[in-house]
């Protein structure tokens, strides 16, 4: 009787076959419907153009969903019926007072279960293969694409096994190991979320997006729950990972039977310190939780608080009330253990409050930082090659600003955000010498008091090297230029190669010799797009985003979007010059005459827009004052000053060719003396 | 010989064993006795390896019990409230404790068959409470077991039924050297099964007889005098308990039957009886204060 000493037992095996065979014969039949059936069922389009968006989802997880939730339910849903008897006192008893170990119950039942959950798919992925075979599907899903969904979902649907049955191992309730195995294969994820944004909350300087934004392959990790959700195609490595975690989970669960008290079947948590972690642990959640909540619609400090405090008492007394299953928990001592956690959080906010670790006065010395992030935006940190500063005097600017931002912390501190036209983020990265990172993030900060030092960092040259792609291009690169003017539609190219070396000069200096105020000036033409040669490579995800689609050859090119500004008088002059003006913009004598009203609304703008030739309140035809007009009028009206000044251009046939409005500070003089009238 | 030694069980904030000593010699049956919540179960569930112990050891047969394959296969216990799987036959049953237990006695389990008369491809959850005691009571003695612990498993038998299961178990015992250890809170249940009795009280043992030690040397004496007798007669006996009623002593003594009648027979006595004694009056006047603390309890 080999098997009498080893981690099996032939007769408990055989049992749980006897009692549960149904299981795998309808998971296969539901895997049957949703892989070869799903299969089969689209084999007519696959004559169609694009054939693989119909073979799309089924073997790599896309689609519905349906999948996904197999592998989210069908485990836990097998290791609560195979470990109920761990739940309850009757069935218990009768096992554990069989001549068996209990390491070798754990084990047999585990076998069991994972057998369950693996033969089916291996049935599926037969299956499959037939058809692939069958339906000469060659082309469109591989041998290796069928083997690799079959080996993620049994990875997974392991993990998934594994973790409600190391839950089962501490809990006595069948619905609480439920619960809590999904509580737990979500809770580093979001209770580290969780922390961060009340972090956030508290910590002048602290973002969670440098730590958790844009995580999601951390995200992944540390939660399978979150993988599972987002699964498509997991890599060798993480399979492996996953079954190492699995077995971890086996032995920590092997290691807990072994110790678990029997007699405490039916107690929520049958493990009395494992108590504790759960009602500190939903206290804590609940906390947070409320933290955000208060956070985000009170906006205040003493409310957050004031959250912190009413949900984490009710959190705790919950969990006191499960744990104990009785609604009579107000007793001294659960008032003490309430006040232990509730005092250890209350140092723990007052550390934070009082920049123990000095994280809020941190300001690296000059001579140590070898770049630095700076922008008011976070995206561009992630989406640039390089996006550092590295030339001593933007970095001493950036310092400088980073300064009077700690300085200022009084003024800003706790989530007061400021309103209005002067609100904004900004974002430090500092790079060190010494390979060290620092981040910081001041967001929804008043930015008026460093306005001149970003716009002297702004208008640097390497600035404006790392903001404009333009000025990285060398004109032998460039296919075309095209000119899009916003009132016109039809668009004039620049094919010619000197053409487009002259341009291109133009244009660099244009940008690099203009100020601040010029590059962000809300008076456009339109814009001037930059098609390169040479084609992308299809891999590179992020210029992929920025691909130009050409009618023409009806393919993405590689593009730069320069934006074709009012101020950029060279290439007016140019386009002049070599008479392409016409063609590229709309011009004074295109327009017969333009109208001009007030609105002091956006709604009464609209409105006046369509209407401004019926009620003729400022019309002109001189052709001096049109040019005026057209030079200085915007093609929107998001200005945060009223009234707006809406214009509206019309040719001779009384069309009206485009519209917009005059931002208060370009509204030309004879218009403006018209209503000041 | 089965053995607990200092046994402590906690229940959370409950002491549910505080200390137990108990010895049961091997071929005997051995009758726990208690009230709801002694701690009866909790003894019998640890003595069968379900529990762990806290603290002390228990032991049959010099092994410790729990986890202990070898062992508690020859150990089998039938709890108050049974469990078998849902949907299954009494065979279906068989089957499994057969492919567990490699002692199984296929003829046993055929010779017994005819002694319960159960049809063995009914379903038992269909069966009544007191059907399904017995299909348990013949699975584990199909098993060949050298220990038997029964949690209250006369519980749900007719009259009739629990003499028979007594008959078959004290003829196991005989034929097979079985130790059993049997609870109840009922102490005439017991009492013409057992040979040894412990009264378990608030987690602990209170009181352990042998049964035919405890009615061979207890009496209960009516006797009256002419004239009264000085208290230094009475004194110089072993009594348990002395009452007056007019002229009439009541007395329950120890010692041997004949050397009490002879003694009394010397003050030339008018009224002389001596009378048997219930167990249950034996067990309160053995216990003193603590019997009558329970006495209403285990003794209905």
């Amino acid at each position: 009787m080999p098997l009498k000493t080893s981690l099996l037992n032939k007769g408990i095996i055989r049992n749980d076959l006897k009692t549960l065979y149904w299981f795998p014969i309808l998971y296969t039949v539901i895997l049957f419907f949703v892989v070869p059936l799903q299969l089969i069922s689209r084999i007519p389009h696959l004559k169609d153009s694009y054939p693989h968006s119909h073979i799309f989802g089924i073997l790599n997880f896309g689609g519905d969903g349906t999948q996904q939730v197999l592998i989210m339910t069908v485990p836990v849903l097998l290791a609560l019926i195979l470990f109920s008897y761990l739940q309850r006192k009757n069935p218990s008893d009768m096992f554990h007072s069989l001549p068996i170990r209990r390491r070798t119950l754990f084990t047999s039942h585990i076998l069991v279960g994972i057998s369950f959950l693996t033969v089916p798919v291996i049935v599926t992925g037969l299956f499959t293969w037939i058809v692939q075979i069958v339906s000469n599907l060659h082309s469109y899903l591989s041998l290796r694409d069928i083997l690799l969904w079959a080996a993620i979902t049994m990875v997974m649907n392991t993990v998934m096994f594994m973790s409600a049955v190391f839950v089962g191992t501490v809990t006595g309730i069948t619905l609480v190991q439920g619960v809590i195995t999904y509580i737990v294969l979500f809770l580093p994820m979001g209770l580290l979320s969780l922390a961060a944004y009340n972090l956030q909350m508290f910590l002048y300087g602290y973002s969670f997006r440098f730590h958790l934004g844009n995580k999601d392959g951390f995200f992944m990790a540390i939660s399978p729950l979150y993988r599972i959700l987002n699964l498509n195609s997991i890599s060798g490595k993480s399979l492996i990972g996953y079954i190492i975690f699995s077995a971890i989970l086996y032995i920590l669960g092997s290691y807990l039977y072994q110790r678990r008290r029997l007699e405490n079947n039916m107690q929520p948590i049958v493990y009395k310190n494992l108590g504790y972690f759960f009602k500190y642990g939903v206290a804590f959640s609940c906390m947070l939780t409320a933290g955000l909540y208060f956070a985000r619609f009170e906006k205040s400090i003493p409310w957050v608080v004031f959250g912190y405090l009413i949900a984490s008492f009710l959190g705790y007394f919950i969990a006191e009330g499960i744990l104990q299953k009785s609604f009579r928990i107000f007793s001294k001592k659960t008032f003490i253990s309430y006040g232990i956690y509730g005092a250890v959080v209350a140092i723990g906010l007052l550390g934070i409050n009082v920049d123990l670790t000095g994280y809020e006065k941190k300001l690296p010395p000059i001579e140590e930082i070898k770049g630095v992030y700076f922008a008011s935006n976070f995206y561009s940190y992630q989406h640039r090659e390089d996006p550092n500063f590295y030339e001593d005097e933007n970095i001493e600017l950036i310092r400088e600003v980073h300064e009077e931002i700690i300085m200022n912390k009084r003024d800003v501190k706790y989530n007061q955000r400021t309103y209005g036209r002067n609100r904004g983020d900004l974002y430090f990265v500092y790079q060190l010498e010494n390979g060290d990172e620092i981040t910081r993030s001041y967001e929804g900060i008043d930015l008026s008091p460093y306005q001149d030092k970003i716009e002297a960092v702004n208008s640097s040259i390497e600035y404006k090297k790392m903001a404009y792609d333009v000025l990285n291009v060398e004109a032998k690169d460039v296919e075309k230029i095209t000119f899009r003017s916003y009132e016109i539609a039809k668009d004039l190219v620049i094919y010619d190669l000197n053409e487009i070396d002259e341009l291109l000069q133009l244009l660099k200096d244009e940008i690099i010799n203009a100020t601040y105020e010029e590059l962000n000036d809300s008076r456009i033409w339109g814009s001037v797009d930059l098609l390169l040669k040479q084609k992308g490579t299809e891999d590179d995800s992020i210029r992929a985003e920025s691909k130009i689609y050409d009618k023409a050859t009806q393919e993405y090119y590689d593009g730069i979007n320069v934006t074709w500004r009012k101020s950029f008088d060279s290439i007016d002059a140019w386009l002049f010059e070599k008479g392409y003006l016409e063609e590229a913009r709309l011009l004074p004598k295109d327009v017969a005459f333009i109208a001009v009203d007030i609105a002091n609304s956006y709604e009464e703008a609209k409105k006046i827009a369509t209407s401004l030739r019926e009620n003729k309140q400022f019309e002109t035809s001189d052709k001096a004052e049109i040019d005026s007009a057209l030079q200085n009028y915007s093609n929107h009206w998001g200005y945060d000053n009223f009234p707006i000044y809406v214009v509206a251009f019309y040719d001779e046939n009384d069309n009206r060719i485009t519209y917009g409005s005059f931002d208060q500070k370009h509204v030309p003089e004879f218009i403006k003396a018209y209503f000041e009238e | 010989m089965i053995e607990a030694k200092n046994l402590t069980k906690d229940f959370d904030d409950i002491e549910a064993l505080k200390g137990v000593n108990v010895v049961v010699e091997e071929g005997s049956i051995y009758g726990l006795l208690g009230s709801n919540g002694a701690g009866k179960t909790t003894l019998l569930k640890t003595l069968a390896g379900i529990y762990k112990e806290d603290s002390g050891e228990v032991s049959i047969f010099g092994e410790r019990v729990f986890e202990n394959p070898a062992l508690k296969e020859r150990v089998l216990f039938i709890p108050d409230s049974l469990y078998f799987f849902a949907g299954y036959t009494l065979k279906d049953m068989a089957e499994f404790y057969k492919s567990i237990y490699t002692t199984w006695n296929q003829e046993r389990y055929i010779t017994l068959q005819r002694v319960f008369n159960l049809d063995p491809n009914k379903k038992i959850m269909k069966l009544s409470k007191g059907m399904q005691r017995q299909v348990a009571i013949w699975l584990a003695l199909s098993t060949m077991p050298k220990v038997l612990i029964l949690d209250e498993p006369l519980d749900g038998l007719d009259s009739v039924m629990r003499q028979k299961v007594k008959n078959l178990l004290i003829q196991d015992v005989a034929d097979h050297q079985l130790t059993i250890i049997v609870s109840s809170h009922n102490l005439r249940e017991l009492e013409d099964f057992c040979d040894h009795i412990g009264i378990l009280h608030e987690g602990a043992i209170v009181l352990e007889k042998d049964m035919d030690d405890l009615k061979r040397d207890i009496h209960k004496i009516q006797v009256a005098f002419r004239s009264p007798l000085s208290e230094e007669v009475f004194n110089s006996m072993n009594l348990l308990y002395k009452e007056k009623r007019g002229s009439v002593y009541l007395f329950i003594a120890r010692g041997d039957k004949n050397a009490v009648t002879k003694y009394f027979a010397e003050f030339d006595p008018v009224l002389l009886d001596i009378l048997p004694l219930t167990l249950e009056e034996i067990f309160i006047y053995e216990m003193g204060d603590v019997g009558y603390a329970i006495e209403n309890i285990i003794i209905k």
